[in-house]
């Protein structure tokens, strides 16, 4: 299931990455120093352990914070030092979130959850459609409380993949969820992955979700250790963990 | 302190916000109990003590002239105590620095000093000699008003004749609380006042030797007060009685008696809503902190605390609040009874009026907040005790949302999902949702109300001053004069008009009902005085038979049509019956109108006048006021501009006073409403909107989503407040409506824009302090979080 990258365009260009926190009198260091590209196209997964600073270079990336020290740029736009304006916009354009718990707001039906994005993106696809992506064309009109955990994540991959962003970041998406409604979850992903052809970066602890990926990075204590392509990708179903 | 203490304080201290806006709410609860219960207690108290004290008569009559004799049939009747005869005399009054002629009354007290009732309570000086008729005590109100003190003078003319006075002292009199011209709507210390003289001096100067024309009596405890008045009625009835008046009819014992009930309402009413408010504030704040405490309560439960503690934990919030607004309350009310206590001061006179702060005050607002903290904090209570511990340790499940009535109904625009948002989180609590829009609605109703009052009383006067009263001064003659007089006044200075009025006491009856009241008749086509009803049309004399004040009409049950005895007070007191011919709701006192030439008919006189009404050049205004007060046949003058000024003097500065209060206690209700709510709405759906801004919404449109159930129950709220606002203006002219006054209905779409555009300011301004925490939402931690 290798997807070649002829379009090699770069997505994503991290260089010297530190992410320092400073909590009372104490500096927690997140990220220490993070070097890497992402290429149009490719699933990226990220390995590590917890506290190891998946989430920070994750939220760095989607715009939801800035780093301390080093670079980022999406498309070669510098996102170091955009200012919150220029940080909404970036998300509301490019970026599509789907975290470990889903965010969906309880108050609006699937649908509505959906649309709530495709109102405010520039060139969206339907909410319907979107929802049938992710197979739940028959619970529309169900509000959060009437859905299982599974189907609440897959509205918020339909949510986050309906703006068509450029790139879907995803922490920790099966982390709340038993093996095989996370297997279904994982499926969907990878399903919108190939179908939209979409540049996707998943998080995980779990080193057996790594085999879907198409290159793999691995981080400790807020660097990379290692990184490698898998030959082939396996598909969720045959995944073990 | 122990540990469950320290949390309750630091929590506090973290819901400051939330607990200020309760605290300020109570405070003017509180501040309005306290106030407004002393005011009355200090009222009623000085009240009973200067009556008592100072012997203040049951029974008030005048008459025109009975021998001192008749007096002694009075002290046989039935139930009277005392009796104690006098002289007074209505005069006019020349003061220095008072340009225009002022009036008042003279009173006699005992040649050996003090009278048997009404006693006077000296404020400084001595009492008028006996045998003086030059030395006057005055009331402690016109001699402030006009800077008087012992040995000042001025001039009175009494009997025809002009006097210079002496004040030998000032002193206040429990007949005299309150001085008001009678026919007056108004209080006017510098241009009326009460004077005592001494019998001898006063008889001699009105030719009333071994002789009295006014008279009062102290009833026997127990007596029939109604059986003395019909007594007495009869026995000085041959002497031109004007009919005797209990104290319920006394001007200034009304007054009074009316102010304090006033207050008494006014003391139940307006902390019964503050402390509403304040319990439903109470109540969804510290529903919303026990929800946010679901895992502390169960660990709380874990470790073995019990029940009560965790509920005396939680109470103690509501309990932190109420008593901070309740010593803030308590302090304010004192500073506000204070000075109110001063205001009252200044129009109701009393030996002392000091400001008194019953103990039983104090006791009962504790109470009163410590039953609004429970009441407050008990749904709250409830819901942590009936938390299992083990269920509280999981997160609360997602509520559960249905599509919204809203949605169900046909033919309604479709929302967005924002509107969605919003319309169903105001529909899963319909019950606070509805709580919230009374409350916003009441406090738009308080500002409708306030404003009404303030227009209604503008309207009085633009109706009385502008429309009625055209003239610039109207005179009174002592008594009746020929028709010819008419030249002469037209001849004073600046005068270049002159309409004569003729008026007559009567005593009108149908269907066995009587009342006391006045023929006023004025020329058919007059241009001084127009009688003008509530609603501002100008109502025309009938050529024949009567025109009645509607409340007259009412009391007597007559209509269009039917026939009034009128028996005649003046001279031969015949009694006639002459037909009802028309209705009019007109504002100030209760009588009968008809044209000139029918009066005089009826009296069969040749046209004689009791007064005039004057059109005056203003620039002659001087010269003709000079001329007024040395023309002794003229008891009375009324100058229109007076009456404006004198308005603007004493009560222009109280109207402002108050409608600042009624505006503060709107906007603090709104502002802790508002407030409140939108804390809450924040606190519940922070990582709803945190989820938002990760979506790329931005904060703007966030904000939309945090105060649109703001905006949307104002909106809600704004109209029915209006209309309840308009609903209780509508009773109020009725509710107070008196034969001295009645208050037009003055509404205007100015009164509904000024109370929306509080509200909505309000409501702006606070939800801009709430959006301020918005900037400082941190989406990375909602992400990392369940809640
Ligand atoms: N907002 C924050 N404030 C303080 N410390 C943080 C914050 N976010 C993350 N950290 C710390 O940074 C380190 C990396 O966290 P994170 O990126 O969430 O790791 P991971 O997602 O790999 O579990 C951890 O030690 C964590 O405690
Ligand atoms: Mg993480």
């Amino acid at each position: 299931m290798h997807t070649d990258h002829t379009r090699a365009d770069v997505i994503f260009d991290v260089r010297d990455v530190g992410k320092t926190y400073t909590m009372g009198d104490v500096d927690v260091v997140a990220l220490r120093s993070v070097s890497l590209t992402i290429r149009g196209g490719e699933l990226l997964v990220i390995l590590g352990a917890s506290g190891s600073g998946k989430s920070t270079l994750l939220n760095i990336l989607g715009g939801l914070d800035v780093p301390s020290t080093g670079t980022v740029s999406f498309r070669g736009t510098d996102l170091t030092h955009a200012t919150d304006a220029k940080l909404t916009a970036f998300r509301r354009k490019s970026v599509g979130f789907v975290f470990q718990f889903y965010n969906i707001i309880p108050s609006l039906t699937a649908l509505e959850n959906v649309k709530l994005v495709t109102d405010i993106a520039d060139d969206p696809m339907d909410a319907r459609e979107a929802l049938q992506l992710v197979g739940l064309e028959d619970r529309m009109h169900h509000f959060p409380s009437q859905m299982s955990g599974g189907e609440q994540q897959r509205v918020a991959i339909a949510r986050a993949i309906a703006k068509k962003p450029d790139v879907l970041l995803c922490d920790e998406p099966t982390g709340a969820l038993d093996y095989s409604t996370g297997v279904k979850v994982l499926d969907v992903i990878e399903h919108v992955h190939r179908q939209l052809d979409a540049t996707v970066a998943l998080i995980t602890h779990n080193a057996g979700i790594a085999d879907m990926a198409d290159r793999v990075i691995k981080m400790r204590s807020g660097e990379i250790v290692e990184e490698y392509t898998n030959a082939t990708r396996k598909t969720p179903a045959e995944l073990i963990w | 302190m122990r540990a469950l203490t320290k949390k309750l304080l630091r929590e506090s201290w973290h819901l400051r916000g939330q607990l200020l806006a309760i605290v300020a709410v109570v405070a003017c609860g509180i501040a309005n109990f306290i106030a407004m219960r002393s005011v009355e207690r200090s009222l009623y108290v000085t009240r009973a003590a200067f009556y008592d004290g100072s012997r203040f008569a049951d029974v008030f009559v005048n008459v025109r002239r009975a021998g001192e004799h008749i007096a002694d049939r009075l002290r046989e009747i039935d139930g009277v105590a005392i009796v104690e005869t006098r002289v007074v005399a209505d005069v006019m009054l020349d003061i220095e620095g008072v340009h225009e002629p002022a009036s008042g009354v003279v009173v006699s007290i005992p040649d050996g000093g003090q009278p048997e009732l009404n006693q006077l309570v000296l404020r400084n000086g001595r009492l008028p000699r006996s045998e003086s008729d030059a030395e006057v005590v005055v009331s402690s109100a016109f001699a402030d008003a006009n800077t008087f003190s012992e040995g000042s003078t001025f001039y009175a003319v009494m009997n025809g004749r002009r006097r210079l006075l002496t004040i030998v002292g000032t002193a206040v009199s429990p007949e005299y609380v309150l001085e008001m011209k009678p026919g007056s709507f108004m209080i006017d210390n510098k241009r009326y006042g009460i004077m005592w003289m001494g019998r001898k001096g006063l008889a001699a100067a009105l030719d009333m030797q071994g002789a009295f024309n006014s008279a009062t009596v102290l009833l026997q405890p127990g007596a029939s007060e109604h059986a003395v008045k019909e007594r007495m009625d009869r026995i000085l009835e041959p002497y031109g009685s004007l009919g005797t008046i209990g104290r319920d009819e006394q001007l200034s014992a009304r007054f009074l008696d009316d102010e304090i009930t006033q207050v008494r309402v006014q003391a139940t009413i307006v902390p019964t809503v503050f402390l509403a408010v304040a319990v439903f504030l109470l109540n969804i704040s510290l529903l919303r902190l026990v929800s946010t405490q679901r895992m502390y309560i169960a660990i709380l439960k874990a470790f073995g605390y019990s029940n009560a503690a965790i509920g005396l934990h939680y109470i103690g919030f509501a309990i932190v609040a109420v008593f901070l607004g309740t010593i803030l309350g308590i302090w304010g009310g004192r500073e506000i009874g204070v000075w109110l206590t001063q205001l009252y001061a200044q129009f109701y006179r009393f030996p002392v009026l000091r400001f008194e702060m019953p103990q039983d005050v104090l006791v009962v607002a504790v109470i009163i907040s410590i039953t609004a903290a429970v009441i407050g904090a008990l749904s709250a209570v409830r819901t942590a005790l009936r938390l299992p511990p083990a269920d509280a340790m999981r997160p609360e499940s997602p509520k559960t949302f249905r599509p919204g009535l809203f949605e169900r109904l046909p033919l309604l625009p479709r929302l967005s999902p924002i509107g969605n948002m919003i319309a169903r989180n105001i529909e899963r609590r319909p019950v606070k949702a509805a709580l919230s829009v009374t409350m916003i609605a009441l406090a738009t109703a308080i500002l409708v109300l306030g404003r009404f009052l303030f227009d209604t009383f503008d309207g009085l006067m633009s109706i009385q001053f502008d429309k009625i009263q055209r003239d610039d001064v109207a005179l009174t003659f002592a008594k009746p004069v020929s028709h010819s007089s008419m030249f002469d006044l037209l001849s004073l200075p600046g005068v270049t008009t002159v309409e004569p009025y003729r008026m007559v006491g009567v005593d009108m009856s149908a269907h066995g009902h009587i009342k006391r009241t006045a023929i006023q008749a004025m020329w058919s086509d007059t241009a001084m005085r127009r009688i003008v009803d509530a609603h501002e049309r100008i109502a025309r004399l009938p050529h024949d038979g009567l025109l009645l004040s509607r409340r007259l009409a009412d009391a007597l049950h007559v209509q269009p049509g039917d026939l009034v005895d009128v028996k005649l007070l003046e001279e031969d007191r015949r009694t006639i019956s002459l037909p009802v011919s028309g209705l009019v709701d007109d504002l100030l006192g209760v009588q009968a109108y008809t044209t000139f030439y029918n009066l005089a008919a009826i009296l069969d006189e040749q046209g004689s006048l009791s007064g005039a009404y004057l059109a005056v050049d203003r620039n002659e205004l001087a010269k003709f006021n000079t001329a007024v007060k040395n023309t002794p046949i003229i008891a009375g003058v009324a100058v229109k501009q007076a009456a404006i000024q004198s308005f603007k003097d004493n009560y222009g500065e109280n109207m402002n006073i108050s409608s600042t209060w009624i505006v503060a206690f709107a906007v603090i209700i709104a502002f802790g409403v508002v407030y409140n709510s939108a804390r809450i709405a924040l606190s519940e759906r922070g990582n709803e909107l945190a989820s938002l801004r990760v979506l790329g919404f931005t904060n703007g449109e966030i904000t939309i989503v945090l105060l649109g159930e703001q905006v949307v129950l104002t909106l809600i709220a704004l109209p029915i407040g209006m209309i309840l606002g308009y609903g209780m203006s509508s009773i109020l002219p009725d509710a107070f409506a008196t034969d001295m006054l009645r208050m037009p209905f003055v509404f205007s779409i100015r009164n509904l824009g000024l109370a929306t555009l509080t509200i909505v300011s309000v409501a702006l301004a606070t939800g801009l302090l709430v959006r301020r925490r918005l900037t400082r939402l941190d989406l990375v931690a909602v992400l990392k979080s369940r809640e």
